[in-house]
């Protein structure tokens, strides 16, 4: 009787706990519950998408920021909200950040629409290009060609904004910056070799001829201790990029089939191929699995690689060897460079549209950069004047001034990936069957064959 | 000659399980001392066994990042508070299934089974609008209320543990004048504390380490449980492996103290169920 008592209390004691942490979490949700109501009864409204401007809207209307939460992202996006919100002090706008810890963007995008369909989404947000034609695709985004009209173009640059968020000739979002390939590579590698470094001249990059001879005079030693002439990703945006400077087609052609079976893209196929198989002075799958290209390139065990902006953090603190920047290899002279730009984007369900497109108005602005750039976070601005204010600084003062000078260039020869709501699911199809060709299994151009099979048929399912 | 033949055996079966021993500790060391490495020391060739000095940075910028101390309370609270409340209902349905019989016992504990089939994914955002509806997001209950409530394979677990209590026990205790309930706590608990260390342990470390069901519900830093925190030191593009390595040796301290408590019931756990955490 006396454990049965005990046990009672325990039981008591238990229920009690979880009673007390709901009482205690009933203000904060009954304060969210009535801004959720809110929502709700603004979304059925016919006006829903419009502003409510009444009496009681004198104090600021907060608007939800969802922005995916890497720990060195963090300071970065903050005091680009921060700067943006001083601008809107006057507007009586708030934005407040919403941190999602996703450790990808496909996590992230499942939060965001878990929260949309319950009507707790965020107003406004950054969605990854790749995902822009999906959300698109489902109206999860409002357009914004008309508010477009409201920004001088000439501010930015404005090549950017005609990324995967620009479809059928309309805007559905506007680039929170911009990544794009250069070609970095270690100069004591190449001195030590007794080699010309790599042309910073976009108009006249290295050959894909020169780099596979410069990569077999760079490979030295063997096993844990080998380092590699050259690396690249070839995967599907890539091969699109170098099949442009080859004068072929970027992975579609005009009538939407699939471009990467030309002769130019098999070219490339085969010089991927090359230096793989024949000269093995790229590593394969089987290197890269326990350390990343990037990794080994900042270790000392790559010379040259081709590489996103996004590297530029790691590769800027290389202190044991001196870095160069070069163009991007070129099948004939004027180098091409896959540029990724994610997007700020206004969810649909906001109650809040005009004021949310104010508000990344804000955030866009030469401050809301300004304050951005300098932490080297979301890749290069799009804003021209906080690009050559800053470059020094972002870049790094340790690079040569014709290394800065190839790393700026790159921004005007750039090439838009050609994402589409197919994309994503036919390029991690084909990554999947890539190492049948890497690790021999396939010739380049039975792989090229495979390739353009995967598209079409992917493209078809649509 | 038998002597040396025993000597060689057990030298044999001892490198061997040295070896054993060695591979499974290795990634645990290899991640502390990663955490005290420099970054450009991760990756140095041949990779540094044993560093010479410690950079203890790595776990200053852990804690200067990111909010790991309240991060660490809201995991200890989820954890315990589900282990415990699972142990708690899941030993009752399980002797409830195992040694009452009721009318549909079977088809219910079927439909409770069935419930492992769905794959957690698919109920997200059903469930995730149904909180909403009564104002549990954004709060921890989403993450331990139906784990508590309903824990098929717990309940499996202990059922078919406490098959093996023979019925004599049950009938004894019933003429001694016990009903249901005591003879839960007085015979059928104290006989089934293996299985419930075992699956107490599975528990407390599948919710310690649990991402997606709180990545989707709680959306306040300040609720934030350790693997949301952790999985911030890592980007689309890298990994900063210092930091990630700090983070994580931080967050296995727990786990290590409970295995170290209950070593015995856990070896147990996995020979009773042929399962581990």
């Amino acid at each position: 009787m006396q454990t049965f008592k005990k046990f009672l209390l325990g039981f008591l004691l238990t229920a009690m706990i979880f009673s007390l942490m709901a009482c205690g979490q009933n203000k904060a949700v009954t304060d969210n519950s009535s801004a959720n109501n809110e929502k709700a009864a603004a979304q059925t409204d016919e006006a829903k998408n419009k502003d409510n401007t009444t009496a009681e809207d004198t104090k600021p209307v907060e608007l939800k920021f969802a922005m995916i939460a890497f720990a060195n992202e963090i300071p970065g996006w903050t005091a680009m909200i921060d700067a943006a919100n001083k601008k809107l002090e006057d507007q009586k706008i708030k934005i407040s950040i919403q941190k999602i810890p996703a450790q990808n963007w496909p996590e992230y995008y499942q939060k965001v629409i878990t929260q949309m369909a319950a009507g707790e989404g965020a107003d406004i947000g950054r969605i990854a290009e790749s995902f822009m034609p999906q959300v698109i695709q489902k109206g999860q985004v409002v357009e914004l060609t008309e508010y477009l009209k409201d920004i001088n173009m000439a501010d930015y640059f404005d090549a950017t904004f005609k990324n995967a968020g620009y479809q059928n000739g309309k805007y559905y979002g506007v680039p929170s910056g911009v990544y794009y390939m250069v070609m970095y590579y270690n100069k004591d590698m190449f001195d030590a070799a007794n080699l010309p470094y790599p042309s910073s001249d976009w108009n006249n990059a290295i050959s894909f001829e020169q780099v596979r001879e410069y990569a077999k005079k760079l490979t030295k030693g063997e096993g844990a201790n080998k380092t590699f002439g050259f690396y690249a990703g070839p995967y599907m945006a890539y091969i699109g990029m170098y099949s442009v400077s080859l004068g072929g087609k970027n992975v579609f052609n005009d009538d939407g089939t699939c471009a990467l079976g030309s002769p130019e893209s098999k070219q490339v196929y085969k010089w991927f191929d090359d230096m793989l198989r024949v000269d093995k002075s790229m590593p394969r799958p089987t290197d890269t699995k326990v350390m990343s290209a990037t990794d080994m390139f900042t270790s000392g065990r790559i010379a040259m690689i081709v590489d996103g902006t996004w590297s530029h953090s790691a590769i800027k603190d290389i202190k044991n060897f001196r870095v160069g920047v070069a163009a991007v290899p070129a099948g004939n002279g004027k180098a091409y460079s896959s540029m990724f730009v994610d997007n700020f984007v206004i969810f649909k369900g906001t109650k809040h549209e005009e004021k949310a497109w104010e508000a990344i108005k804000a955030i866009i602005s030469k401050e809301g950069f300004d304050a951005l750039a300098p932490t080297g976070v979301g890749g290069l601005p799009i804003v021209r004047s906080t690009m050559e204010n800053l470059k020094d600084e972002m870049i790094g003062t340790q690079f040569e001034e014709s290394d800065k000078r190839a790393f700026i260039d790159g921004l005007d020869n750039t090439l838009a990936v050609p994402y589409n709501e197919n994309y994503q699911e036919i390029d991690q199809m084909i990554n999947a069957v890539m190492d049948e060709w890497l690790m021999g299994k396939v010739t380049s151009d039975e792989f090229a064959d495979k390739v353009v099979d995967f598209v079409n048929e992917g493209m078809q399912a649509k | 000659m038998t002597f040396n033949r025993s000597k060689l055996q057990n030298s044999l079966i001892h490198i061997v399980l040295s070896f054993v021993a060695i591979t499974t500790v290795m990634p645990f060391y290899w991640m502390a001392v990663t955490s005290l490495k420099t970054p450009e020391d991760i990756f140095k060739m041949p990779p540094i066994l044993f560093p010479t000095y410690f950079y203890i940075q790595n776990y200053r910028d852990v804690f200067e990042l990111m909010p790991m101390w309240q991060g660490f309370l809201n995991s200890t609270k989820v954890t315990v508070l589900v282990t415990i409340g699972t142990l708690l209902t899941s030993s009752m349905a399980a002797y409830a299934f195992a040694k009452i019989n009721f009318i549909w016992k079977d088809t219910l504990f079927g439909i409770f089974l069935s419930t492992l089939m769905v794959p957690g994914q698919v109920t997200l955002i059903p469930l995730y609008i149904l909180f909403s509806k009564i104002r549990w997001t954004d709060t921890h209950l989403p993450i331990m209320v139906p784990i508590i409530l309903l824990n098929a394979y717990g309940i499996f677990m202990i059922k078919q543990f406490m098959h093996t209590i023979p019925d004599s026990y049950i009938e004894s205790a019933k003429i001694d004048g016990y009903n249901h309930f005591g003879i839960y706590l007085k015979i059928a608990l104290p006989m089934c504390k293996p299985v419930l260390v075992a699956l107490g342990t599975f528990t407390f470390i599948g919710n310690w380490n649990n991402f997606l069901g709180p990545l989707i519900f709680l959306s306040t830093e300040s609720k934030f449980t350790l693997p949301l925190l952790i999985s911030s030191f890592r980007d689309i593009y890298s990994v900063k492996w210092g930091l990630l390595m700090a983070a994580s040796s931080v967050s296995i301290i727990p786990i290590i103290i409970l295995y170290i408590f209950f070593q015995r019931f856990f070896v147990e756990g996995i020979a009773l169920t042929g399962l581990k955490g």
